[in-house]
């Protein structure tokens, strides 16, 4: 059987597959992704196909059936999701953050964010004026402020293709997206040919809040209501010292951060000037 | 100038605010505080919570101390923000429920 494994943040995954048109599949979600054999595996995840009664696939962890899916297009979101959350709870390193990440010249941008925040629709627009994508879903922020990301597709819900439409001709690159259920998911290099996965230093912080017909606002954030949001977006907190409250209490004084509320991409243009120029630290008591 | 914190609390709507002033507020030993200027954050390990603390209810947390009562801790305001007097002990009251609900303190009767 096929294995490909996935390295992120020094902690490899083992993905076993069947033959056939998944490595494709493989390609597509994992290709900008270190594989490291040389990084002990920590676990395993499974494909199989069963073709009776109905063909369907199942993604499989230490025996358990963990999602079902009918075609390979749909074996995708939650495959990448459950290699995402095997990936992120082992580390101990640094701070896993279900965030975007970008950078620019070195200087990165971090997005944390709940589900439907906007995040990964921030993190393309910003992608397709010029900043290197780094991830959409899970970043690490190490203790120098030092960012690494999970760079999968950058996965958009199927009700914001309009909206990505404004950024990238859907129909003409038809061949290369990928729909998963609800989702489209997009290679960030049809965005911007030139993003590089670079070494990036934390600089900025912005929570988006996307809301249709939302008005562009920009709202500064103190250190303690960075602080209130970013722990709600932790998610290996059992791994760490304190739950690494105290290193998120002192990234946030180290780092500017803003509340982003925004009802559409054409809004951002405005912003494009700030966010290649992020703003100095405030005084943090 | 004490009104503080988030949303008002469930033990508000369902109208509970029996505080007696002779109650001392003793806060949980095993949230961990990290200050920012007038604000503190509060983290529980156990129930993984976060408490945001404005200016002021960070103030009245750092008067819980576990000796005084909640009619002391009033008294104290009162005399720090005069200006304040007339609406310090309610808002000292829904503070204090607050911490409750997120069970950053418990309420005891002072010893007789």
């Amino acid at each position: 059987m096929p294995r490909h494994i996935v390295t992120f943040a020094k902690t490899s995954v083992a993905i076993e597959y069947p033959p056939g048109k998944i490595s494709a599949l493989i390609e597509f979600l994992y290709r900008h992704i270190e594989s490291n054999s040389e990084v002990p595996v920590s676990d395993t995840i499974q494909i199989i196909h069963h073709a009776e009664p109905e063909p369907e696939w199942h993604i499989v962890r230490r025996d358990i059936t963990i999602a079902r899916a009918s075609s390979v297009e749909e074996l995708a979101a939650p495959l990448v999701e459950e290699t995402l959350q095997r990936v992120a709870e082992p580390h101990r390193a640094g701070l896993a953050f279900h965030a975007a990440a970008l950078s620019r010249r070195g200087l990165g941008i971090l997005v944390p964010g709940q589900s439907g925040a906007g995040k990964s629709s921030l993190a393309a627009w910003l992608t397709a004026h010029g900043f290197n994508y780094l991830g959409d879903e899970l970043t690490v922020v190490e203790p120098d402020r030092n960012m690494d990301a999970f760079t999968r597709p950058i996965k958009i819900k199927t009700s914001g293709v309009a909206a990505l439409q404004t950024l990238i001709d859907i129909r003409a690159h038809q061949a290369r997206l990928l729909r998963s259920g609800a989702t489209i998911m997009i290679p960030h290099k049809l965005l911007n040919p030139q993003s590089t996965r670079e070494s990036a230093f934390l600089s900025l912080i912005v929570f988006p809040h996307y809301r249709a017909q939302a008005e562009l606002t920009l709202t500064p954030l103190s250190a303690a209501k960075t602080g209130l949001a970013l722990m709600e977006c932790l998610v290996n907190a059992r791994n760490l010292a304190g739950h690494g409250f105290g290193a998120a209490a002192t990234m946030v004084r180290e780092v500017s951060a803003f509340r982003l509320d925004y009802g559409g991409f054409e809004q951002l243009e405005a912003l494009l000037p700030w966010f290649r120029r992020p703003p100095p630290v405030p005084p943090q008591g | 100038m004490l009104r503080a914190l988030y949303s008002p609390p469930l033990i508000q709507l369902l109208g509970w605010a029996a505080m007696h002033p002779n109650h001392v507020p003793v806060p949980d030993t095993d949230y961990r505080l990290e200050t920012f200027g007038d604000e503190v954050l509060l983290y529980h390990p156990a129930h993984t919570r976060t408490v945001y603390l404005n200016h002021a209810a960070s103030l009245i947390w750092r008067l819980c101390d576990g000796t005084r009562t909640v009619a002391e801790i009033i008294t104290l305001l009162r005399d720090s923000y005069p200006e304040s007097a007339d609406t310090i002990e309610s808002d000292v009251e829904s503070v204090l429920n607050q911490f409750a609900e997120h069970g950053a303190v418990h309420l005891k009767r002072e010893a007789e």
